[in-house]
């Protein structure tokens, strides 16, 4: 079904695209768009010479970290400065920075320089004991002590990574050739050797994986279809063959599908750690039923299944917004927010940040507090991106 | 006018000769209106000629104005949302090739949900059933991870079939149909 679907989205899109009315070559597009850049770069200069002054007062109050949002003498929105120190301070913030000898380097949140890579990485992900640096064919695990990295060469180039909450394991995910299933290899900490086969489980595209502990595999997928939200048993898995019997083999002891639809309404299956499933069938409800958190602690034998469940929705719909805190008013700052060509979301929603490597400041969206703040961060020299970071704060960290 | 600012000028010139056509049909498809989307087109150029300068000689300059395109079309929404509605429904043009029979009524129908879906949702779909893109290359045009993109997607999808049915059913033909799980 899922296929027909898909081709008629494709052949109508394509109908409707090519029924648009097009001229083949509109100079005029052009030079609109050159005027138009000429008019937004005078009413920059005329607003920053304004607001000089204001500025030379911010300066002089730059050693006291308070940043803040508010209203200027216009009611515009001002954004206060955030220096990459106190970046690193607050918000155990991390920098991958081009070093002067032409190598990539992590800048720790000690402030500290550790080596990762020769070539430009497209992401850096802080794990428990490592960082992981992902390029286009591979991903290096680097120890945060700037030890020689392993190299993991990706299978195909559609593979991506994901990590788990806490950085103590990234799934490798390779789509199979007809984009039908996708294949999960998980590699375990320490990331200084893969010795140890990785276990692996292959499930149907339709699900994400979203999260998972050492008991419980939690997933995102379209439940509702087949359930209409009501509560009982199903069978996704005899009828749909989504690949919870490989789950079971790969050694977790329950998986949770939630639906995306409707993020309270989930699916547990009881698996055999091992060998595949525990008991055919799966048990569907609201999150807070009886019978699910019930089921979920038999199958998971895990008192933190249910919560782990509920932050693995909240993800999945937080970390699409753009930005991160739905509603906040950026204010005068929302183009910017919004055109430029580097944008990262902290795996653990606590900040959102935009900017140009050739940018003297980045915009740093935070909301880590009790109130989320704007403000413009001034990044180390060399700073190309951030390092995204799979470890909470206040769990044990290494190096 | 400096010798290098005009030899940018032309490079942007050239770029929009040749890119401003599937610019258009992608702000259509995202818009559903088409003086909508000459003007998101406008604005796409603008903002990417404000940044020439450090793109024009990368070989992302594409990959920025498709991200300006997705994202201003998103921001508008934002902005426009207290005061007016999301297209409803798409603007219908004269189409002298289709003839009205069921299979037009589900594509109609399909539009209309399409029309009514959150932006970001929209542009994942157009990214990827329209302009092909793999899930990986969606993320970095939309900033979202891998993940985001498949459950957005899967999420818009989910709702066209709870909306549509099967498509053949829709249509009154009969199909294999799997029963409920």
């Amino acid at each position: 079904m899922s296929g027909d679907l898909e081709s008629l989205l494709r052949s109508e899109m394509a109908d409707r695209a090519r029924a648009a009315p097009l001229t083949d070559d509109d100079p005029g597009l052009a030079e609109l768009a050159i005027a138009g850049a000429g008019r937004i770069r005078r009413r920059r200069r005329q607003a920053a010479a304004a607001s000089g002054a204001g500025l030379l007062v911010l300066g002089a109050a730059v050693f006291v970290w308070q940043p803040w949002v508010g209203s200027g003498p216009e009611g515009d929105l001002i954004a206060s400065d955030t220096s990459a120190t106190e970046a690193q301070l607050e918000l155990d913030m991390e920098f991958v920075v081009l070093a002067e000898n032409g190598e990539y380097e992590v800048l720790n949140e000690a402030g500290e320089s550790v080596p990762i890579s020769e070539e430009q990485p497209a992401s850096v992900y802080r794990l428990a004991d490592a960082y992981a640096t992902e390029t286009e064919t591979a991903v290096s695990f680097t120890p945060l002590d700037g030890a020689a990295p392993l190299v993991y060469e990706k299978p195909t180039p559609e593979t991506y990574i994901e990590a788990n909450t806490g950085g103590t394991q990234l799934a490798v995910v390779s789509p199979t050739a007809e984009y039908t299933r996708e294949e999960y290899q998980l590699l375990n900490a320490p990331f200084d050797e893969l010795g140890e086969a990785p276990a692996v489980f292959t499930t149907d595209y339709a699900l994400t994986l979203q999260d998972w502990s050492d008991s419980t595999a939690f997933f995102s997928g379209d439940l509702h279809s087949t359930t209409g939200g009501n509560e009982g048993p199903y069978w996704f898995e005899e009828e749909y063959d989504w690949g919870f019997t490989t789950v079971g083999t790969a050694g977790f002891e329950a998986l949770v599908v939630v639906d995306i639809t409707d993020p309270d309404f989930v699916c547990v299956a009881d698996l055999a750690p091992g060998t595949g499933l525990a008991a055919p069938g799966e048990q569907c409800g609201s999150i807070g039923s009886d019978a699910i958190q019930q089921e979920l602690a038999r199958a998971a034998a895990d008192g933190e299944a249910v919560e782990r469940a509920r932050s693995a929705v909240e993800q999945v719909d937080r970390s699409y917004r753009y930005p991160l805190v739905e509603g906040f008013d950026l204010g005068e700052y929302e183009d910017r927010y919004e055109d430029s060509t580097g944008l990262w979301t902290d795996p653990m929603l606590r900040w959102q940040l935009t900017g140009d490597s050739t940018d003297d400041t980045w915009l740093l969206l935070d909301d880590s507090g009790e109130e989320p703040f704007l403000s413009e961060l001034t990044p180390p020299p060399g700073a190309i991106m951030p390092v995204l970071s799979y470890v909470l704060s206040g769990m044990p960290r290494h190096g | 006018m400096s010798e290098t600012k005009s030899s940018q000028d032309e490079e942007f010139r050239e770029y929009v000769a040749a890119r401003s056509a599937a610019l258009h049909r992608a702000a259509y498809l995202l818009t559903g209106n088409w003086a909508t989307a000459e003007d998101l087109v406008q604005t796409t150029l603008t903002k990417t000629y404000l940044a020439w300068g450090r793109i024009r000689t990368t070989d992302s300059i594409d990959a920025y104005a498709r991200r300006i395109l997705y994202n201003t079309n998103a921001s508008w929404w934002r902005k426009r949302s207290n005061r007016e509605k999301p297209t409803e429904i798409f603007e219908d043009r004269p189409d002298t090739s289709r003839d009205f029979t069921e299979h037009s009524a589900v594509r109609d129908a399909m539009w209309r949900h399409i029309a009514a879906l959150p932006k970001r949702q929209r542009a994942v779909l157009v990214l990827r059933y329209y302009e092909n893109r793999s899930d990986p290359q969606i993320a970095e045009v939309l900033g979202i991870s891998v993940g985001t993109v498949k459950s957005q997607a899967s999420r818009a999808l989910a709702g066209l079939r709870k909306r549509l049915g099967t498509p053949a059913a829709a249509l009154g033909i009969a199909m294999d149909s799997r029963e409920a799980a």
